[in-house]
């Protein structure tokens, strides 16, 4: 073993070990909290250090760990987690000042992160299994924190089932994957798929796999629980958001070489991604408050990134993961900064568009991106998810209605223009990062794909210019589609906890306060 | 429904009314101004509104007694203050109560169970336990109603509400199938057939049915309302604002009508007995209900004992500190500068500083608005905003205006800001488009894809916040050519206007003789970044905005050459020499920043920089004076402290940016001379006030009619926040969610809209920063002037006799206060 395979395997293990230290320091009552804090930080950019090691000296398998392998993509979102645990970290530090439970927390953050840590790169079954459900475990601290709030230990025991439903499907998925291979290595099963081709055993295996990963991916309709933990602090919003649920992409991906082939699992991926994708996209456009607002994104963003893996577009799906964690962990930090935003907003006017340029902007938006793209990269993307963009970017040339003269219009078509073309360019530059990953667009799909997102779009159009005809949409949107009511419902009828204060005890106001007197230590 | 006879119609009306009218307004969050929860029920004494509040809603108006406890133990309260406040309240007296027994009660609860209302009574059936409470249920179901109903600014996707918020829950619900699925009762969906189709038959309906006893028909309906504090509050403030414009506004009754229809709602799910069964329930408890107010009101006697006896300890050191001062007579020096500050708390400290480094300062005490009653709109928006007491309406309007150095001229300065309108506009236009790309969904999905690893340098700046300036949100869009430039004036005001508005100001300010070459006028603002709550750091007297606008614009208006001409004619004569700067106190940072220095001629500007090297002293000091507070070394270098604190104040992740108002527990209304050199702890409100320039009281009147009752205000809202911070505090900050963009804050994920303080405004993560003291207001005039203002104005009778807030007078060297009209020395209470 020479000195780059040791330094490989020390830097890909140390950032998993070093968190799982820092996950047991809180246990050792004698460290003050401040000290805690900075070891945590400490423990954390080493840890991003190691990353850094793991990926110079290459990614590859690790000698003596067999059950463990890095890869480009796993190395990368190992670095993008524990700088988002590193950010999270120093925010709750500053930001926790003063609550009780803060060791807790601590401990479940750092344990969080390292049993993310081990899943990128599992490359055994029963790795990939235990580190995820340790994910969760892991979290559920996190989601109680404040245990003494009903809907907190209501979206954890919704939490909970979900994962132990997903443990109970990847744990088949992995037998029957595992009966056919005859290993449970996940090397084996790609070497092994790439050889024979897909049985009607992988199949199925596949389509469990999948259902585990929409699970924990917080897909419809089982998507509640990633709304209602508005009752945990704010960072935690931010690290369930940007590093844990996004999860499932990573997975998915790295079962590219299984599900290339699998057809049925691919058409699953697609039916709830967009489904969660349009749907979960509706009802955030009616959510009053900012942090429900942005979980419902996350939502829609989730089905999105799983739809672009049923349509074997796994490079996209790897960016969105990427770049949706640094917006969105971004978007929570900064979310009470919503009344100056709201401030500003309103400096702005209200907008209202142009009607004929809500037609016209798709007309002109998916030639500009079409055009880009086959001057410079026609091998990126198939045409039509040129077109998906193009649809995308429309909305950056609706004219607002106050700004209809010559000059306000020139301005707006240039201005309008170049955000499409830098926009468009920076998504053909980031496409071009060798993650290792290898497409396998699906046409079929993707033209369904398309049409989805085309009725997307004539829904926001819609909504601009005949708001009354929408009204029962609306109303549904707003109320989620029902479907989280009906999943809790079901979830407690099957699965009962306790989770409401007992009962509602005779509020007295000499008992009703003064909750201060024990926080801090 | 059945038909009903008109006189019961019309006692249905009188007591909804009646209902609505005791809910206090609470201003959005942009606006966020300090309102007493109480203010609609000063006409009663403390302790009854006290026992009405447990009884009604479960909520808390006396400290706890846990609370009491720790201080009684840590000697803050002494056994000389509680054997003082069982002397000096009468009822204690006729009760016959001992230091010994209300150190016992102590030790126990009072136990006050609220009265229950229909939909509690009706909660009762075997899986009650499996799922969330009714109350619980339905002011989540009422709270998402009405945010989605009044929410302007969040939801871009925004529903139809032609028709009013009844009608509009009323439809709503119809159409739910969530909540009755969630709730065990899937027959829900038929039992809305039963809702009363307006907000009279909801109204009628209930009081009909319930067959409670007319007496406390207006006690019921306040309950219900007190359910959905949040909410009502939200709506009482429209009520305020419709009102201040001269209007009508009815969301109060129709939230009471949505309330009140729950409960029709629920009779519906049930059978005929079990109906019955509830009607005698509720019956029976309320029959009892003026037994039950009257026992909680003996009850709270003892905590009213306590929250005296707390007082006292603070008040006994106030005195001292008054009497020593002994009213230092006149300032040696020549005034060189002169310095209005707002009556804000956070003033004393650096007024203090300020004269202790520079004895040739003058420092005066006046409400942040500069006695402006202004609106301002920035330029080239429509976001027109307050800029005064929330009491009043804004009378006059600012607005940006070109004013160069050099003077003006009229077609090149309506040139330049046409020019800077046009830019900002274009700016926005702009950044709406960008703002395009993550709002829709289907952009924003591609939108992370391709520049979301931009976000990757906005991550970072959390580890180590900047030590920036404070954000000009004003100026957002504006190049820095035009920032320079733009500046607020007051605008449409002919020239006689314009006199007699600084003629009233300068008077009332004490500023119309003896004027010294550099007169500050410093408003005050805070600096705190991602910070739902802002707004209530603010100058609460300028609507929760900073001062600039109003110190900046009254500044204009004085350094005008027509302006003084007219002022000389009306007797008030500003030297050619003397200057009015406008600045503004940072209270985060304790920094002074000055405005539209370019515009100062030459001998103003060496004044105004000769004065710098005082401030950077004062400010210092300040700063070395709060550090404790915040956890930082006074004894750090200057300089470091002032970077800490700045970057303090640019932390996204700090919940407690500064201390605010918190402490506050006096007001004092008397000439500087009075509390010059005396340490006040930051814990003052400060408005200077010469009795004998006031010899028919009118300016007297206004002090007790407007900034009292705005520190009263003020006062009470940290009072009620710290008391019941579950129903009159707005709970922790880490799970503040905003809702409507500036509507309020739930705490996670809904429940009601929370209203006043956060716990981290109050509280230090180890014990209570703010003393539940009601405001001790002293004022150097004559017993018989303030007799008149309080003869005068019932509202200031009712704070008094009602033990809303306590009124000492000076007396030459000592002290008097103000008992049922009688002025008891206070020396004799303090021994």
């Amino acid at each position: 073993m020479d000195l780059f395979n040791v330094a490989h395997v020390i830097g890909a293990v140390v950032p998993a070990a070093f968190m799982v230290v820092a996950s047991l320091l809180p246990q050792f009552k004698s460290i003050p909290l401040k000290w805690l804090w900075r070891a945590y930080a400490a423990l954390s950019y080493a840890a991003i250090l190691g990353v850094g090691v793991a990926a110079v000296s290459g990614p590859g398998t690790l000698n003596g760990l067999p059950v463990l392998q890095t890869s480009t993509l796993g190395l990368g979102l190992a670095a993008l987690v524990q700088m988002l645990g590193s950010v999270i970290g120093a925010f709750s530090a500053r930001y926790l000042e003063g609550e009780a439970g803060q060791r807790r927390y601590v401990s479940a953050l750092a344990g969080v992160l390292g049993a993310v840590h081990v899943l990128l790169m599992a490359d055994h079954w029963l790795v990939l299994i235990a580190a995820w459900a340790l994910v969760g475990a892991a979290l559920q601290h996190l989601l109680c924190f404040y245990a003494d709030r009903p809907f907190a230990l209501l979206a954890a025991h919704k939490k909970r089932i979900a994962d132990r439903v997903a443990d109970a499907l990847l744990i088949a998925a992995a037998a029957l994957a595992w009966s056919e291979v005859g290993s449970g290595s996940l090397s084996a099963l790609w070497t092994h798929v790439g050889h024979t081709g897909i049985s009607i055993t992988m199949q199925l295996s596949a389509v469990l796999l999948v259902l585990a990963a929409i699970l924990r991916t917080a897909l419809l309709p089982v998507h509640g629980w990633l709304i209602q933990v508005m009752e945990a602090p704010t960072p935690v919003s931010a690290l369930l958001h940007a590093g844990v649920v996004n999860l499932g992409g990573f997975v998915l991906i790295r079962f590219a070489p299984l599900l290339e082939q699998a057809t049925a699992a691919r058409w699953l991926l697609v039916g709830f991604g967009l489904a969660t994708a349009v749907l979960a996209g509706l009802v955030m456009l009616t959510r009053i408050s900012i942090k429900v607002r942005l979980a419902w994104s996350t939502v829609a963003q989730m089905g999105f990134m799983v739809l672009e893996c049923g349509l074997g577009l796994y490079t996209l799906a790897a960016l969105h993961l990427v770049g949706h964690s640094l917006y969105k962990a971004h978007a929570f930090l900064s979310a009470s900064m919503a009344v100056q935003q709201t401030r500003m907003q309103t400096m702005h006017g209200p907008s209202s568009y142009v009607p004929v340029s809500l037609l016209l902007a798709p007309v002109l938006a998916i030639p500009m991106v079409w055009l880009m793209q086959t001057t410079f990269s026609a091998l990126a993307w198939p045409w039509w998810w040129s077109a998906v963009l193009g649809l995308a970017w429309a909305p950056l040339l609706w004219i607002p209605a106050h700004r209809t003269s010559p000059r306000a219009l020139g301005l707006h078509g240039a201005a309008g223009g170049v955000m499409i073309f830098s926009l468009t360019g920076a998504a053909l530059l980031v496409h071009a990062l060798p993650l290792g990953i290898v497409d396998a667009p699906h046409h079929l799909l993707g033209a369904f794909a398309l049409l989805g997102m085309a009725g997307l779009y004539l829904c926001l159009v819609i909504m601009q210019l005949r708001p009354e005809s929408l009204r029962t949409w609306r109303r549904r949107s707003y109320a989620g589609f029902y479907v989280d009511e009906i999943y809790t419902r079901l979830a407690l009828q099957l699965w009962p906890t306790r989770w409401t204060p007992d009962a509602f005890k005779s509020v007295s106001p000499r008992t009703a306060s003064l909750t201060g007197a024990d926080a801090a230590h | 429904m059945e038909i009903i006879d008109p006189s019961t119609t019309s006692q249905i009306e009188a007591a909804c009314a009646q209902a609505c009218q005791t809910i206090a307004p609470a201003w959005p969050l942009d606006r966020a101004i300090a309102v007493n929860p109480h203010w609609s029920r000063i006409q009663m004494p403390v302790r009854q509104v006290a026992a009405r509040m447990a009884v009604l809603g479960g909520i808390a108006v006396f400290p706890t007694r846990d609370c009491q406890r720790q201080f009684w133990a840590e000697g803050r309260i002494r056994p000389e203050d509680l054997a003082l406040a069982l002397d000096s309240l009468p009822a204690a007296r006729a009760a016959g109560l001992t230091p010994d027994q209300c150190q016992k009660v102590l030790h126990t609860d009072a136990h006050l169970s609220r009265l229950p209302l229909l939909i509690d009574v009706l909660d009762n059936d075997a899986k009650r336990h499996t799922r969330l409470s009714w109350r619980q249920a339905i002011t989540h179901q009422v709270s998402q109603t009405c945010a989605a109903y009044f929410d302007a600014k969040q939801a871009d996707w925004q529903p139809q509400r032609s028709q009013g918020l009844y009608a509009f829950w009323r439809e709503t619900l119809q159409h739910d199938h969530g909540i009755g699925g969630l709730m065990g009762l899937p027959a829900l969906g038929q039992a809305l057939n039963a809702l009363p189709p307006t907000r009279q038959d909801a109204e009628r309906w209930v009081l009909q049915r319930l067959g409670l006893p007319q007496s406390v028909w207006a006690d019921y309906l306040e309950a219900v309302l007190l359910s959905v504090n949040g909410w009502a509050s939200w709506c009482a403030y429209l009520g305020w604002q419709a009102r201040l414009d001269g209007q009508q506004d009815t969301h109060v009754r129709e939230l009471l009508a949505i309330r009140l229809a729950w409960g029709a709602i629920l009779l519906e799910c049930k059978d005929d007995q079990a109906a019955a069964q509830a009607f005698a329930e509720l019956q029976k408890e309320w029959s009892q209900a003026p037994a039950r107010l009257k026992m909680a009101d003996e009850a709270f006697l003892i905590d009213e004992v306590w929250q005296v006896a707390l007082e006292l300890g603070y008040q006994r050191q106030l005195a001292q500190t008054l009497v020593q001062s002994g009213g230092e007579t006149g300032v040696a020096h020549d005034v060189e500068v002169q310095a209005a500050f707002c009556i804000d708390v956070r003033s004393e400290p650096l007024r203090r500083a300020l004269e202790s480094v520079l004895p040739a300062i003058q420092t005066i005490g006046f409400a942040g608005f500069f006695g402006l009653p202004v609106a301002y709109t920035p330029l080239a928006t429509q976001a027109r905003r307050p800029q005064l007491p929330g009491l009043l309406a804004p009378g006059m309007e600012v607005m940006d205006r070109v004013l160069l150095p050099g003077g003006a001229n009229i077609d090149r300065d309506a040139a330049l800001l046409q020019a800077a309108s046009r830019a900002r506009q274009d700016q926005f236009s702009v950044s709406d488009q960008w703002h395009a790309a993550s709002r829709w969904p289907s952009a924003a999905f591609s939108f992370v894809e391709a520049a979301g690893v931009g976000y990757l340098g906005k991550l970072g700046q959390w580890l180590k916040p900047s030590k920036n300036a404070r954000d000009r949100d004003d100026l957002s869009g504006l190049s820095a050519r035009y920032r320079a430039i733009c500046r607020p004036q007051i605008v449409g005001l002919d020239q006689a206007a314009k006199v007699s508005l600084a003629a009233n100001v300068l008077h009332a300010m004490g500023l119309d003789r003896h004027l010294a070459p550099l007169v500050l006028l410093v408003g005050h603002g805070s600096q705190s970044r991602n910070n739902a709550h802002a707004a209530a750091l603010d100058c609460g007297a300028c609507c929760g905005q900073t001062g600039e606008v109003n110190a900046r614009s009254l500044a204009l208006v004085l350094n005008e050459a027509p302006v003084r001409t007219g002022l000389l004619v009306r007797g008030i004569s500003i030297p050619e020499t003397t200057r009015f700067v406008a600045a503004l106190h940072n209270t985060t940072t304790d920094e002074i920043e000055g405005f539209d220095i370019d515009l100062l001629p030459p001998d103003a500007l060496a004044r105004w920089e000769g004065v710098q090297g005082v401030f950077n002293l004062a400010s210092a000091q300040v700063r070395r004076e709060r550090a404790p507070s915040l956890g930082l070394r006074p004894d750090a270098p200057p300089a470091d402290l002032l970077k800490q604190l700045r970057k303090r104040a640019n932390d996204g992740a700090q919940t407690r940016p500064e201390w605010g108002l918190a402490g506050n527990a006096a007001f004092v209304i008397a000439p500087r001379q009075r509390t010059r050199g005396v340490v006040l702890g930051g814990r003052s409100f400060l408005h200077d006030y010469d009795a004998s320039q006031d010899a028919d009281g009118s300016v007297l009147e206004l002090l007790m009619t407007a900034p009292m009752l705005v520190t009263h205000w003020i006062n009470w809202q940290y009072h009620a926040s710290t008391c019941d911070p579950l129903h009159l505090g707005s709970g922790n900050k880490v799970l503040h969610n905003v809702v409507g963009g500036n509507v309020g804050v739930f705490e996670g994920n809904g429940g009601d809209l929370r209203i006043g303080l956060s716990r981290q405004s109050l509280h230090n993560g180890k014990s209570w920063v703010h003393e539940p003291l009601r405001l001790t207001v002293v004022i150097d005039a004559p017993q018989l002037a303030i007799l008149q203002v309080i003869r005068k104005h019932a509202v200031i009778q009712q704070l008094l006799d009602n033990g809303w807030l306590h009124l000492w007078r000076f007396e030459d060297m000592a002290l008097q206060r103000y008992s049922s009209g009688e002025w008891p020395s206070l020396a004799s209470q303090h021994g």
